[in-house]
């Protein structure tokens, strides 16, 4: 059978001081699938969504987003464990919402980005939610109390196909205190080193590493921040990513 | 370090006053570290209350849920 890329998103999952968050949950489910299906899955994308009080977040109110390819068959499989998944480890009060679709079924990309861009600057509501996914062939469900997490779980999914939001989960740390550039584009998580002017880095760049590497999205690849320092240059501190 | 806003506890001086965040969290019995690493807004000195798991962020600052409680 046809593999399609397949977007996952999910939001809503955690409640104040609860053992897990919606990022490591993400994180878990990406791991179920790799090692149950033994397919290989992107890099997950967080997506900072608006701040409202009329809004129930947690905390940050960010959805966290990542891509596999998947078949029909498998797709409908993932679906139900992460709703079992989400049933059982979400927090008692949270309200998680789950978006999964194949990229090939998006009726309208750039209608669905302007929807995600939406949910970054305005409070959207799960009946737009709901009739966005139904118009863009996107399964978005809700799984707990108000499931007020379908509008993250669709904006997520919106961010993640324009290509240009979030931080990549995860950090990674270099034991060494400079590598060039060239030296960086050989670790697996870093697609490209440009400049906070967004401008391509060149590989005889040596960069200061000894603060944790966080890449941001940026036309859809992981993308590592430098700037000038003292020393010459350094990767953008984790304090500068936070527009991202 | 706070006031009160309908009924709220919000920080009083946003999210770039590093220096007073990790002030406010030195002495503060309820402060949790967020344990999703994703979330610390400091890569180092990361007890300041922009790193707390109680801390619920609003466009202009964050609210102590600890002292909502």
């Amino acid at each position: 059978m046809k593999s399609f890329k397949t977007y996952i998103c999910i939001d809503d999952t955690d409640e104040i001081a609860y053992e897990k968050s919606t990022g490591e949950i993400a994180e878990e489910i990406k791991q179920y699938i790799e090692d149950e299906f033994n397919i290989a899955c992107s890099l997950v994308t967080r997506h900072q969504l608006f701040l409202h009080e009329d809004i129930p977040y947690t905390s940050h109110n960010s959805s966290m987003c990542f891509t596999c390819s998947l078949t029909q068959n498998q797709k409908e499989q993932i679906k139900e464990f992460i709703i079992q998944y989400l049933n059982k480890y979400s927090a008692p009060t949270s309200q998680p919402g789950l978006c999964i679709g194949f990229d090939k079924d998006i009726a309208n990309k750039e209608e669905l980005i302007n929807f995600g861009l939406d949910a970054k600057e305005k409070v959207l509501t799960k009946k737009h939610a709901y009739e966005m996914a139904l118009k863009q062939g996107l399964d978005l469900s809700e799984h707990k109390n108000e499931g007020q997490g379908v509008v993250g779980a669709l904006a997520g999914v919106a961010l993640r196909v324009s290509g240009f939001d979030g931080r990549v989960k995860g950090k990674f740390e270099t034991k060494k205190e400079f590598m060039s550039v060239e030296e960086l584009l050989k670790l697996d998580f870093i697609d490209e080193v440009r400049f906070k002017n967004e401008k391509l880095a060149s590989n005889d760049i040596i960069v200061k590493t000894t603060q944790a590497l966080k890449t941001v999205f940026l036309e859809h690849k992981s993308v590592l921040l430098i700037q000038k320092c003292e020393e010459g240059y350094e990767v953008v501190k984790k304090e500068d990513l936070k527009s991202y | 370090m706070f006031e009160n806003i309908n009924n709220k506890q919000i920080f009083k001086y946003g999210k770039d006053a590093y220096k007073k965040a990790i002030l406010q969290a030195i002495d503060c019995k309820s402060f949790i570290l967020d344990k999703d690493e994703d979330e610390l807004i400091t890569s180092i000195d990361q007890n300041s209350c922009y790193n707390c798991l109680y801390r619920r962020w609003t466009q202009e600052s964050f609210m102590c849920m600890a002292l909502n409680k």
